[in-house]
């Protein structure tokens, strides 16, 4: 110590010496003081968060450089010269205001505070030069940044060479195997008819195959027999069902506010359901279901019916705040609402995390803040609105009845003017007149009304007025706003420049970007989530984020043929299911191979079919369809909606027994997320998700064996299996039909009933050591024969295979 | 049971290793040490962590968090304000960023207060019990969180930011630490009704859903209502017991042909325990078989009954337990302590339906020598402003209310490391502002994950392509109040 405290002397020595050439006597005493006390007490003191040498600099302010100070930090500059009571520094340091405290560690001895007044009193004298701003903030370099894997343009690609010739059956294949064979694997046999069925038509439509369609599969001698199997699936209106589920967890659709129930609730939200369920359906082209979500406003070919596909932004959760906020906080709200916005339009569409922008650069990905709130003025544009679903006939009507509303109105103003001029005699008709006037208008405004209530209308977005562009909110903080930021697209993904929005809001030339063929993303997210819901996960892992954090796609030239195909093949995701579901790839088996398991135990080279755990919605609907309780109507309102939700308490969810139809029919309330759905991982509506998490619950298995659900299922499954006892069964080369004649314990009759259990809940036969446990069940003299095949029944819904796919 | 109380941290953690809260898919695969960092969206990791393991020694092994819906007002109850006398009607001359003055001008407590315990802390009248207990307590005056609305004060004191889309403190507890009793959840919510904001409150947002808090409906005390699906209502233990045997039996034949299947283990595991928490968890929620002079100690109200609850539910295993103060059937049940109008009256009915149940937890968990390693909280949202409110024409007939006051206000800790008999931060002699000591909810979340075992800082999971954590980038464990 004694060491440096003389080197120390010595250099101020030293420095006094340098400084009293030009300086003068007082100075020279200040800069004594400076470098005596306030040097010393800046460095132990504030340094470790405020210099250079900081891991971190706090507040963006730097107090190791006369021009840190001068420059300040996020709340301005740190040290008014001549003026304590002025400067932040000094009001730190009082510890007077409960914001502004420093050090943070406690308060400084009276004495050293007042050391410091003294020091800005006297006018702050600083030797220390240095830079008064962070070491310039590194800039994204978008050049390098374009190099990222996700950031190059997909291209077609070479169907890779393969040894086993034989085995690829559509081109993906051929990429599956060239990966299999260069890891020394191979492929899994196919699956049997049955399993596959099951499978196809589970990951199609999100429902079990009737024993019927089974047996019509299995009996079909026609070589192409599972083609005309998937096409028939795709050509059903349950596909619509199953896959607009999988786009409401990416758009995280709701029906209401997560903080109250009661407040912006969104009564016509199953509109945008309904729409998704329509559009997949008719296979609309990719690009221009992302535009219509985005953009059908704005665009002129689009339909009426496409209107509602606006609640893609116009059902994203509204902040709510009170009438005595200040503008600073109701702005906060408004901004929390827009990353909202940006959250799900990026992540959804384009696999990035822009979001995280908000406050700072993205810290792994080229995108910088000034993307974000190029992004956010999108929709910091747009208003909420509610659109009239009018087609264009009952527009025209609905106009001509307008006019002639107008038409009256102004009749009436004019006997009105009349009326005040005339005669008390006169006036007399001429207010008659007028009240005919009236009971037309009346009239007519009924009729528009009624044009408009059978129309009805969806939750929408319109662009406002005089659009405006943000400020950069620095550290995400409305109240500290940097520089203005026009509305355009993501840097990294334009070309040069980005193009700015300049129309409206800017939405509908963001969705063009979007979907531009130019853009390496939007088709790779889109194929890789088809492929995640057809094989378990995707061939990137992490499907909203194709960014520096997510993972590397598993067989990358893959990926890119199979999106740049999608764009040739007119952005169709039909042609891309119907490519996958064919593929001698999907048609593994999912059986277990020890010496393929050693090598690749997490499947990622696809060396067999993932077994895969049902969502709770297909599994749900398989619970109803082979119960026989599930109706199949589609569309309109939801259940659960209208007139039976409580605010406070009492919702009804989808376990009641009342609620028949298929689980994507369900309403979704964020304020109180079904608590069926939710325990069986359905994901919280106030965030986009890509991929559900999966979990293994005893409060799931309590459910499955003790609710009102389940036991009105399994009641109504074994009065269905009793009921046609006699079902008709034929051979299959994959099972043995079991014999009765050996499994005497069974009851009379009883075997069919099992078998028939087994081709309804699994499109399979019961092995004979299956049978032989069911018959040990039922060998039970003190059971009671009424109850024991709602219990049978009950226990293989709950078994395993029923919430698995094969 | 007692002996539930004493394990040790080993023990603990080979009974904790197969976790009520969750079987993780992913997690059975590469079973990992809990606490390292998750991730959503990237790889499938279903998990929480069953195999708890603190950053370092805890100090506590529960929380039980006391939650008075609504706000409870600071300046009648824990931070007297003599001076308000001197300036009763006065309007302050100041504004804060967040909320439009509307007031009547300063308004003095009505309540007496005096020093309670060797330690001398001051209690107003209303809490003549827990006065008693004092010396245990630790009470901060000087907290401060960011909006003073409801909804957002209510995630922030519960999620760490002020909106509804990320997980809550207990989640994250759950998540980290898993649970001390394979047979109970790792997060139990008590609750008569429910509060404002209602179930986002303790809400797993993005973590895995089994960390999501269970709630108990504790207006109706009785098993079957509390818990859904715990009894099986028409088939008999035994009937049970062979179903389930016949399930069991076809899985094991399903996985004879699928070898390797954790998934499948996963399930069987599950379902075992699911058939013995029926049990468990019945005799943990019955408060009937506590002894008399107990009971009475606690009282008879939904809020005592939740109290007496919690204690059952921390005792065998439970590591995070909220108790909100809320009414089922009450107007403003959802809110109670939220004293707009009538603010004497009811802080009066308010505090003698919760003080004496608050204290017999106190000296209960005391006796039992659970309070060492159990952590209590008591506060809510925000606190009550030190002015009047001016009320709307409808209620003009009615007495005084305060206001939310978001800029200073009081929580107490006991327990689980904390050091009693202190207070701790000052507000300003109008509380207006803290001047002393802030302590923001990022710090308080951080000082209970720390005397949980727990490092703020390091408890993440990975989603929407960044790391999340509890306290965001905030968040300074307030040592000056640790043991």
């Amino acid at each position: 110590m004694v060491r440096l405290a003389q080197v120390l002397v010595v250099s101020i020595d030293v420095l006094l010496a340098a400084w009293s050439v030009e300086g003068v006597g007082a100075d020279r005493e200040q800069l004594a003081h400076f470098e005596k006390i306030i040097r010393p007490l800046l460095d132990q003191h504030c340094y470790k968060c405020h210099s250079q040498q900081a891991n971190e600099v706090e507040g963006e302010l730097l107090l190791d450089s006369k021009a840190g100070w001068q420059l300040g930090g996020s709340r301005g500059p740190a040290v008014v010269p001549g003026k304590p009571d002025q400067s932040l520094l000094i009001e730190a340091v009082r510890y007077k205001n409960a914001d502004l405290q420093m050090p943070p560690d406690g308060k400084l001895a009276d004495n050293q505070i007042a050391a410091l007044v003294e020091w800005v009193k006297l006018g702050a004298l600083d030797p220390r030069t240095g830079a008064g701003a962070l070491r310039p903030q590194k800039k994204i370099d978008f050049v390098a940044g374009r190099k990222f894997w996700a950031f190059v343009a997909p291209r077609r690609q070479v169907l890779p060479p393969v040894e086993q010739q034989a085995w690829p059956s559509q081109p993906l294949d051929a990429f599956v195997l060239a990966k299999l064979e260069q890891q020394q694997l191979s492929p899994s046999p196919g699956a049997d008819r049955r399993t596959l069925i099951r499978r196809v038509t589970f990951d199609l439509t999100g429902l079990p195959p009737t024993p019927q369609e089974v047996l019509a599969f299995l009996a079909d001698a026609r070589p192409d027999a599972y083609d005309l199997l998937v096409d028939r699936l795709l050509a059903s209106p349950h596909l619509g069902e199953k896959w607009a589920r999988h786009w409401m967890d990416v758009a995280r659709y709701g029906s209401d506010q997560a903080e109250n129930p009661d407040a912006k609730k969104y009564d016509e939200a199953w509109r945008y359901r309904d729409w998704l369920i329509r559009a997949i359906n008719r296979d609309v082209p990719y690009d221009r279901f992302v535009q219509l979500q985005l953009a059908a406003d704005a665009m002129s070919d689009a339909h009426h019916e496409d209107l509602p596909a606006l609640g893609f932004v116009a059902l994203g959760p509204q902040y709510i705040g009170t009438s005595s906020d200040t503008p600073i906080v109701t702005l906060r709200l408004r901004a929390a609402e827009w990353e909202d916005r940006v959250d799900v339009v990026t992540r959804g569409f384009l696999g990035l995390t822009a979001a995280c922008a908000r406050c700072h650069d993205h810290k792994f990905d080229p995108i910088a803040m000034e993307d974000y709130y190029a992004l956010a003025g999108v929709f910091a544009n747009s208003r909420f609105v509610q659109l009239a679903l009018l087609s264009g006939e009952q527009r025209n009507q609905w106009e001509r009845l307008r006019d002639k509303r107008n038409a009256l109105r102004q009749r009436r103003d004019e006997l009105q003017a009349k009326s005040n001029l005339q005669s008390d005699e006169l006036a007399k008709a001429t207010v008659a007149e007028a009240k005919s006037v009236d009971v037309q208008r009346g009239k007519v405004e009924r009729q528009m009304d009624k044009i408009r209530g059978n129309a009805g209308w969806a939750h929408g977005v319109a662009d406002v007025s005089r659009p405006r562009d943000l400020h950069v909110f620095r550290r995400g903080d409305p109240a500290n706003q940097g520089p203005r930021v026009p509305r355009r697209f993501l840097e990294i993904l334009s070309q040069q420049n980005p193009v700015q929005f300049t129309t409206g809001s800017g939405r509908l030339s963001l969705a063009r970007a979007i979907v531009s063929r130019e853009n390496p993303l939007t088709a790779r997210v889109m194929v890789n989530r088809l492929w995640a819901h057809l094989f378990g996960r995707g061939l990137v892992d992490s499907p909203s984020n194709f960014g520096q954090t997510g993972s590397r796609p598993s067989h990358p030239r893959m990926l890119d043929d199979l999106a740049v195909r999608m764009m040739e093949y007119g952005w169709s995701r039909k042609k891309m299911i119907r490519e996958m579901v064919l593929s001698a790839t999907y048609r593994q088996s999912s059986q277990f191979d020890q010496a393929k398991f050693d090598r690749d135990s997490g499947n990622r080279y696809l060396w067999r079919q993932s077994r895969r755990r049902l969502t709770v919605e297909a599994w749900r609907d398989a619970v109803l369809a082979v119960s026989g309780e599930l109706q199949l109507r589609m569309g309109g309102g939801s259940e659960g909606e209208v007139g039976e939700h409580d605010s406070r308490q009492g919702y009804r969810g989808a376990d009641r027994v009342e609620h028949r139809r298929r689980t994507v029919y369900s309403r979704i309330s964020r304020y109180r997320t079904d608590s069926m759905l939710r325990l069986f991982d359905f994901p919280d509506p106030n965030n986009s998700v890509g991929q559900r998490v999966q979990t293994v619950t005893p409060i799931q298995q309590l459910f499955i064996m003790n609710s009102a659900f389940m036991k009105h299922h399994a009641t109504r499954l074994a009065q269905r299996l009793g009921e046609d006892p006699q079902f008709d069964l034929i051979e299959d080369s994959n099972q043995q039909r079991p014999s009765t004649g050996e499994k005497p314990r069974i009851p009379a009759n009883s075997t069919a009933r099992i078998v028939r259990a087994y081709e309804l809940l699994f499109a399979r036969h019961p092995t004979s050591a299956e049978l032989t446990a069911a018959g040990e069940y039922f060998d039970n003299p003190s059971a009671d024969p009424s109850k024991q095949w709602t219990q049978f029944a009950h226990a293989l819904l709950m078994s395993s295979e029923m919430q698995y796919l094969d | 049971m007692r002996g539930d109380r004493y394990l040790t941290r080993r023990e603990m953690l080979q009974r904790s290793g197969t976790g009520f809260g969750i079987l993780g898919l992913a997690g059975l695969l590469h079973s990992q040490g809990l606490l390292a960092r998750g991730r959503a969206d990237g790889i499938k990791q279903a998990a929480m962590s069953t195999s708890g393991r603190p950053h370092f020694e805890p100090r506590a092994r529960r929380v039980i968090f006391l939650y008075m819906t609504g706000g409870p007002s600071q300046i009648d109850t824990f931070d007297p304000k003599p001076k308000l006398k001197d300036v009763e009607g006065q309007h302050p001359n100041y504004q804060t960023g967040e909320k439009i003055y509307q007031g009547l001008g300063y308004q003095p407590s009505s309540f007496k207060f005096a020093r309670r315990g060797e330690s001398g802390q001051q209690v107003s009248e209303l809490f003549p019990h827990l006065a008693r207990q004092i010396d245990d307590v630790c009470v901060i005056r000087s907290m401060t969180t960011d909006i003073p609305n409801h909804e957002q004060g209510n995630f922030m004191m519960n999620c760490g930011t002020t909106l509804p889309n990320r997980p809550c403190l207990g989640s994250w507890v759950s998540y980290g630490l898993g649970t001390a009793n394979e047979n109970l959840p790792g997060y139990v919510v008590l609750t008569p009704g429910l509060p404002t904001v209602g179930e986002k409150l303790w809400n797993s947002a993005f973590l895995p859903g089994a960390n999501q808090g269970m709630r108990l409906d504790t207006s109706d005390m009785q098993i079957e209502h509390l818990i859904r699906n715990i009894k099986n209502g028409w088939l008999s233990a035994d009937e049970q017991r062979r179903q389930l045997a016949l399930v069991r039996r076809l899985d094991r034949l399903r996985l004879q042909e699928r070898h390797q299947d954790n998934a499948l283990e996963a399930q069987l595991k599950a379902m075992e325990l699911a058939f013995l928490m029926q049990s468990k968890a019945d005799e943990a929620c019955d408060i009937g078989r506590e002894p008399k002079y107990i009971r009475e100690a606690y009282g008879e109200s939904d809020f005592a009954h939740g109290c007496l609850l919690a204690r059952r539910l921390a005792e065998r295993g439970v590591r995070f337990i909220q108790l909100y103060y809320t009414h089922q059937k009450k107007k403003q049940g959802n809110q109670p302590w939220d004293t707009h109008f009538e603010n004497d009256p009811l802080l009066r009915e308010l505090a003698l339906d919760a003080d004496r149940p608050i204290a017999a937890l106190l000296a209960d968990l005391k006796q039992r020598g659970m309070l060492d390693d159990t952590l209590v909280l008591w506060g809510g949202e925000f606190g009550r402003t030190p002015w009047a409110e001016k009320q709307s024409k409808n209620r003009a007939h009615l007495k005084f209310g305060r206001d939310h006051h978001h800029t200073a206000f009081t929580v107490w800790l006991a327990g689980g490391g904390i050091r009693g008999g202190m207070t701790y931060g000052r507000t300003d002699e109008l509380c207006n502002h803290v001047v002393e000591n802030k302590v923001h909810i990022h710090d308080l979340h951080a000082t209970i994950l720390h005397l949980l075992g727990v490092d703020h800082t390091q408890l993440t999971y990975q989603y929407s392509g960044r790391d999340f954590r509890l306290t965001d980038v905030y968040g300074q464990v307030v040592r000056e109040i640790l043991v």
